[in-house]
């Protein structure tokens, strides 16, 4: 189907995104080994002094805890949430179905101010300031859009002969759906997932307004920010790539263990 | 029959359901706070007709996040192609290494172009050393740095999007289409570009309502010609203590955005775009 | 009864669910009762429980929960839906006014905060208490003017005898004054301010500022990066830069001495508790305490005689600084700041 030119282009473009994606992460290493109070490069003198503050001190390690947990109850709502509105809109055809799917960007076209304090005030008279499912409902509604345009748009591709197809083969509703459309969609909602993750991981904006004394890392980091921006930033996203490259390096070899176990076992059928 | 109206509703119920408490219902309440001075809404908006600055302070915005929305797309296309052309069990490892750089702050991501393009920085060092340049040109503060600072951050979104709509085309249209002789690049425009449409409209429509949301990378690589709407609205609510004047901005902010996404669908045509013209 | 107004009396019966007897439930909720107290959050937290909050819990029995940040638009939120989350909040000198002039804030009762008087009248304002001092100041890079170093900010415009980029806070706030301090007029005779001659003298500079910086993170960076090689900040971060062997360092001269406050706002549910605590801030041995981990004092009396001789010289309120600074007077800013920083971003964009 392509050339082997076009792959050679292909892949040499691939990796020069990579490289530009990724060098800021080269320079995380230096920036959060070095013992000076203020980010420079290179260090004059190494340390491990931000890795014991982000460690020992609660007030960043709860933070970096409160932001994994809220992004994670963020992630699963989103996807239930954005995957069901992406299939209303598109495949059963809903009256106003371009009112829905103009509903559901609109938290990433009002500016986050706004949101944020009319949030605020709402929250403020249901006294629901400082509570944990507040703030993950919260940071799911911004959330949210990613998974519905993104799932949207693969379901608009996915071939609905296919889906047909199952149904006259005698599938019911729920098989086809579980057996066809969403193995078809795995690439966009683990993509959907992933962008409803960091949505929520990175917010600053709303979690400024709504989450009272709870502290999420950004803003953990908003807070020391009018005094100084110092290397625990950098260690924390340290810990985090190097956390999530073990996660991704466990879970190529449990799916090279699997693939050789299926290989060899015979199949029980 | 009647089960089968009844699964879209209850799809979109939880969405609406959310969305009504945690979107509506707030918006509907700043909107009225803010509005609720003498002159309302018209207040706002004269503020906006009348002020030197908020015009060419749009307009700024909006040409930022057109050229960042292009760039993305320009980039991001070939970089999805090569993803999806990968076997499955390989694509999430890739996905997740495009998105590892998510894991650290913004304000850590944008100091390294600092580090890369300061005036002592790694840029200009070599560029001395080899000789090219007798002192430290200026890279940082420019929109160079705050192009550059932008596709980094939103590059991924654009790459996401993309992928997962190409990996559920079906690769044998494409290969149809080379055996009946058409060439490559007759597969490649009239086939395969095709079918990826409703992924660049996604993508391109996220990464410029983003784009427009911006105003922290801007702030820290840019100049002042660099100030964006959000940080204006930002001003106005926590210096300026007008509620009045960062709402009446960011109604025209939506508008406009509305606006924008209507052009793109009326650039792109496509009747499959929303579910009902099906 | 000390801990409980009538409103809260009012409140509670309103509300309906604890009908109580008002003297034994005063009581009880005077026990129990924890403030709520809004500030910067951030590093200095910690240092705020250990040497404030938790000995006046330990003292009173009233608890202290921090929240952090300060924002002017929390406060309006919560005064336009009625629900104070607050009993005491950090502001500063221009968001203080707004304040007054919407009248958001309590009255402070000074019978309970410093009955004896001992605060200096600038720090005795009707709704609000300084609780710290802190100062605009020119900070330059030692190593980049073969050994000279700027006096004032009319070296600071001298781009012959001080070559090199400059940065100054994206804001007309304090920038004005500067321009107009490097122009020769007295620091007492700024205010009102001469606009024109101002934003004439800026336009002098304007090419060789690089960048206009928005938070304190960013001041102190761009001289360590060596993006500017001289540029406002705030006195506090550039000493201990200075000491790790930074080339850096700060002048007081021409420094913009500001204030900034504690105040309760209008709906607090406990404000006799909140100025009971407001109080500790008189011990001028917390004060030295704390001065180690920020250095922005506030006027505990005696607290200058209390710290050693270097470290007292780097504070605002040295008298040695005090006579070199201007005083910022926010009653001017808090007038004329929307035309002002309308016109400044014109300026800029031009």
């Amino acid at each position: 189907m392509t050339s082997r030119v076009t792959r050679i282009g292909l892949a040499i473009w691939f990796g020069l995104v990579i490289v530009f994606l990724l060098f800021p992460l080269l320079f995380l290493g230096p920036l959060s080994l070095n013992a000076s109070e203020i980010l420079s490069f290179p260090p004059q003198q190494w340390s491990l002094r931000w890795y014991r503050a982000l460690f020992t001190d609660p007030s960043w390690s709860g933070a970096l805890w409160l932001s994994f947990k809220v992004a994670i109850l963020v992630t699963v709502i989103s996807v239930a949430v954005g995957t069901a509105a992406a299939l209303a809109i598109v495949r059963h055809r809903v009256r106003g179905s371009a009112w829905l799917y103009g509903l559901s960007i609109a938290p990433l076209i009002v500016p986050g101010i706004v949101i944020a304090l009319g949030m605020f005030m709402v929250f403020a008279r249901l006294k629901w300031l400082e509570s944990l499912p507040a703030l993950v409902l919260a940071h799911s509604v911004v959330a949210v859009p990613y998974v519905v345009v993104v799932v949207s748009a693969a379901l608009r591709n996915l071939d609905e002969t296919v889906e047909r197809a199952a149904r006259v083969l005698g599938a019911g509703p729920w098989q086809t759906f579980h057996l066809v459309t969403v193995p078809a969609l795995r690439s966009s909602i683990l993509a959907g997932g992933m962008f409803a993750f960091f949505a929520s991981f990175d917010d600053l904006i709303i979690t400024l307004f709504v989450s009272g004394a709870l502290e999420t890392l950004p803003l953990r980091i908003w807070n020391d920010l009018n005094l100084r921006l110092d290397p625990t930033v950098a260690a924390a996203a340290c810990v985090m790539v190097a956390m999530s490259m073990a996660g991704l390096g466990i879970a190529e070899f449990a799916r090279k263990a699997n693939l050789r176990r299926l290989q060899t076992e015979p199949d029980h059928g | 029959m009647l089960r089968k109206q009844w699964i879209a509703p209850l799809l979109a119920a939880p969405l609406i359901l959310l969305f009504a408490i945690f979107f509506v219902v707030p918006f509907i309440e700043i909107m009225r706070v803010s509005f609720s001075g003498a002159g309302g809404v018209m207040a706002g908006l004269a503020w906006l007709w009348t002020s030197p600055v908020v015009g060419i302070v749009f307009l700024n915005t909006l040409q930022l996040a057109l050229s960042v929305t292009v760039i993305c797309l320009v980039v991001g296309y070939p970089a999805a192609c090569f993803i999806a052309l990968q076997p499955e069990s390989r694509r999430g490892i890739l996905l997740a290494l495009i998105l590892l750089p998510f894991w650290t702050s913004v304000l850590v991501r944008t100091y390294t172009w600092s580090v890369v393009l300061g005036r002592e920085g790694i840029l200009n060092a070599s560029l001395i050393w080899l000789g090219l340049a007798d002192g430290p040109q200026r890279f940082m503060f420019t929109p160079l740095a705050v192009h550059l600072g932008m596709v980094q951050i939103l590059l991924p979104v654009a790459i996401l999007t993309l992928v997962g709509v190409m990996t559920e085309l079906d690769a044998g249209l494409v290969r149809a289409a080379r055996v009946l002789g058409a060439s490559p690049a007759r597969a490649f425009w009239h086939v395969f570009l095709p079918m990826t449409k409703p992924g660049l409209v996604a993508a391109a429509m996220l990464i410029f309502i983003l784009s427009l949301g911006f105003y922290i990378t801007p702030a820290l690589l840019g100049g002042p010609r660099h100030r964006t709407i959000a940080n204006l609205i930002d001003l106005q609510v926590h210096q300026m203590n007008d509620w009045t004047n960062a709402a009446a901005m960011a109604l025209v902010l939506l508008a406009t955005t509305i606006a924008a996404v209507a052009v793109l669908r009326w650039l792109v045509p496509d009747r499959s775009l929303y579910g009902s013209a099906r | 009864m000390t801990g409980i107004s009538r409103r809260d009396l009012t409140r509670l019966a309103l509300g309906g669910s604890a009908l109580l007897l008002p003297g034994v439930a005063g009581r009880a909720w005077a026990q129990a009762a924890t403030i709520t107290v809004n500030g910067s959050g951030g590093s200095l937290a910690k240092s705020l429980e250990r040497i404030y909050e938790k000995p006046f819990t330990t003292q009173t029995g009233i608890g202290v929960r921090a929240t952090a940040p300060v924002s002017l638009a929390k406060l309006k939120a919560m005064v336009e839906t009625g629900n104070m989350e607050w009993d005491l909040t950090e502001m500063g000198g221009a968001d203080m006014i707004e304040g007054v002039k919407n009248n958001w804030l309590t009255e402070i009762d000074w019978s309970i905060v410093d009955p004896d008087a001992k605060l200096p009248a600038i720090a005795r304002q009707k709704y609000g208490m300084v609780t710290s001092t802190f100062s605009t100041v020119i900070a330059y890079r030692t190593d980049k003017f073969g050994g000279k170093a700027p006096k004032s900010w009319a070296d600071f415009w001298d781009l012959k005898a001080f070559p090199g980029p400059r940065a100054l806070q994206d804001s007309p706030v304090q920038n004005l004054e500067f321009a107009l301090l490097a122009d020769d007029v007295p620091a007492d005779k700024l205010y009102p301010l001469d606009v024109e001659r101002a934003f004439k003298k800026l336009d002098q500079i304007k090419r060789n500022v690089v960048t206009w910086w928005s938070t304190g993170a960013q001041q102190v960076q761009l001289l360590v990066d060596g993006e500017a090689v001289m540029g406002t900040v705030w006195n506090g971060r550039v000493p201990p830069l200075k000491k790790e062997g930074k080339p850096v360092d700060i002048i007081w001269n021409g420094g913009a001495l500001q204030l900034s406050y504690w105040a309760v706002p209008k709906g607090a549910k406990h404000p006799k508790e909140a100025m009971r605590y407001m109080a500790t801030r008189l011990d001028p041995v917390k004060g030295a305490e704390l001065v180690k981990d920020s250095p922005y004092p506030g006027f505990a009396p005696g607290l200058i005689e209390k710290l050693p001789e270097d470290v007292a010289k780097m504070l605002p309120i040295h008298p040695d600084n005090v006579q070199v600074q201007y005083t910022f007077n926010p009653d001017y800013w808090s007038e004329h700041r929307p035309k002002l920083s309308e016109r400044w971003a014109a300026w800029l964009l031009a």
